[in-house]
């Protein structure tokens, strides 16, 4: 696991934040964060090349030329209540996983609502290790660290909540409205824009963590090519740049009321918000690909745990729990 | 089965044929006798049934509470699956051997993606917290770990197959502390 980001660099932030209109001289910099002038003047070229539209040089001082679309925890974990989803933040600047980071800490006990960060991942992945297009400072590359009070038969629930959860702020701060594809991949026009990982530690009665990684696509301008018929982002989409910022925490914001909704009355009210929002819920004609091999069926709505009801081309009727869900056209 | 020698003093599973248990197992539900018990080679295994007839899904708690309560278990291949689970649950009472279950309905991934090696093969010696297999349900995926050292004696399942909640998926043979 590599180090998280340093904690000056994110006071550095704070700092430049905080005073957003005026400019701050080097040496108080200095000073207030307890390094060398020379360490503050590197760290801005680094934040710099993030994309943070820092003005100023050493000896006039320093100000920030528009707030930073960096997902600074000190920018984050205020916006949170003790114990909520994203009261906690660890950034890295660069990782492999934040999924594989969020199981690190939660092995060393890190508090449930913890949320891992990353501005680029090397190793971003998806189910069966499939690779997930991390580019800098272009998506939300998040983990969510839980520790829910449920059985783990209970638990798939959650990756239908991440998705409403994503679903909602999308749409609530870009006004993109994404379809769900089952169970919980982000779609527009049949394109992918948020997928989602999710990974349990449990044992037959007993569920340890939680870790829900969430990518969305941002403000990729252009996407590989061979992800470029499969995939999108909201830039794309829209023809805008969006900040990153907001929809972060407008997504930690929705998944901490779906969680508690989830916890309080169950999984068939997070089922029902699913159905609402997407298109695949009911009457869709898909195909299933499983383990056991493929077959057409029509969607038939969800079960309250979150099953999709199928009826195959044969006439039988059945709950699915796994498999890749094609749509056919 | 790979059969490995056992160790002095150390009574061997593996000098159990699972399969001759199997047949014992069949052959007592079939006469409806509850308890068995007899000793070879220095194992002693005693088999007790329980009341109800149906033997591997009685075993499953009625789950947690109705609003979370697990899928139904997809309609075509489930028929096989009682007389499955009936045989696993009865290599449970083989005295010595632990048996890892599902905590979940979902399906069972022998790998961490299609081409890669098996997590575990029978005969492999696993520590504690080792990955055995993954279970995925609705995208969720849940990576069975050992909660005991020692060796894979059995694996219940297949690559790709639906799997139930609480249904055995390994059975595993403590290594024994030196004192």
């Amino acid at each position: 696991m590599p180090r998280a980001t340093d904690q000056r660099i994110d006071k550095l932030i704070h700092l430049l934040v905080k005073n957003a209109t005026v400019v701050v001289p080097g040496p108080k910099v200095a000073e207030e964060i307890g390094v060398t002038r020379s360490a503050v003047w590197s760290w801005v070229e680094k934040l710099r090349q993030m994309g943070v539209d820092i003005k100023g040089h050493p000896a006039a001082g320093y100000q920030l030329g528009k707030l930073p679309d960096i997902l600074a925890p000190s920018l984050i974990e205020p916006e949170f209540s003790q114990g909520h989803i994203g009261h906690k933040v660890v950034h890295y600047l660069k990782t492999g996983s934040t999924n594989d980071d969020a199981f690190e800490l939660a092995s060393q006990g890190a508090p449930h609502g913890t949320v891992v960060l990353a501005e680029e991942q090397t190793a971003g992945r998806g189910r069966f290790g499939r690779a997930w297009h991390s580019e800098r400072s272009s998506g939300i590359y998040s983990s969510i660290l839980l520790r829910p009070p449920l059985p783990p038969s209970a638990a798939p629930a959650l990756t239908l909540m991440a998705a409403v959860a994503a679903h909602d702020a999308v749409e609530s701060s870009t006004g993109l409205d994404a379809d769900i594809r089952w169970p919980n991949d982000l779609l527009v026009a049949g394109r992918k824009l948020c997928g989602i990982l999710t990974e349990m530690n449990a044992e037959v009665d007993c569920l340890h963590a939680v870790v829900i990684g969430i990518g969305i696509n941002v403000n990729h301008r252009q996407l590989p090519p061979k992800l470029r018929t499969i995939a999108t982002s909201i830039y794309l989409e829209t023809g805008k740049l969006q900040a990153r910022l907001p929809i972060l925490i407008s997504l930690l914001k929705h998944l901490e009321t779906y969680y508690q909704l989830l916890l309080q009355q169950g999984s068939g009210v997070i089922a029902e918000r699913w159905a609402a929002v997407s298109s695949y819920a009911c009457g869709k004609r898909i195909r299933v690909v499983s383990g056991e091999g493929e077959f057409c069926a029509v969607t038939l709505g969800l079960e309250p745990s979150g099953a999709l009801r199928v009826r195959r081309d044969d006439g039988r009727e059945e709950s699915l729990v796994a498999g890749e869900i094609v749509e056919v056209k | 089965m790979a059969q490995k020698t056992p160790r002095a003093g150390e009574a061997s599973a593996a000098a159990w044929d699972l399969r001759e248990i199997r047949k014992l197992i069949d052959l007592l539900v079939e006469r409806e006798i509850g308890e068995f018990e007899m000793e070879k080679d220095g194992l002693r295994i005693r088999i007790k049934r329980g009341e109800a007839p149906s033997l591997g899904v009685s075993t499953a708690p009625a789950a947690s509470s109705p609003v979370f309560a697990p899928p139904a278990p997809p309609a075509g291949p489930a028929a096989a699956a009682p007389s499955r689970a009936g045989a696993s649950e009865g290599a449970e009472a083989v005295e010595g051997l632990h048996i890892v279950k599902s905590p979940i309905v979902g399906t069972f991934y022998a790998s961490a993606a299609p081409n890669a090696p098996p997590f575990v093969k029978l005969g492999d010696v696993v520590q504690v917290g080792q990955v055995l297999c993954i279970i995925e349900a609705m995208k969720l995926m849940n990576e069975i770990e050992s909660d005991v050292a020692g060796e894979v004696v059995r694996i219940y399942v297949e690559n790709g197959q639906p799997v139930e909640y609480g249904q055995s998926l390994f059975a595993i043979k403590p290594s024994h502390k030196k004192p």
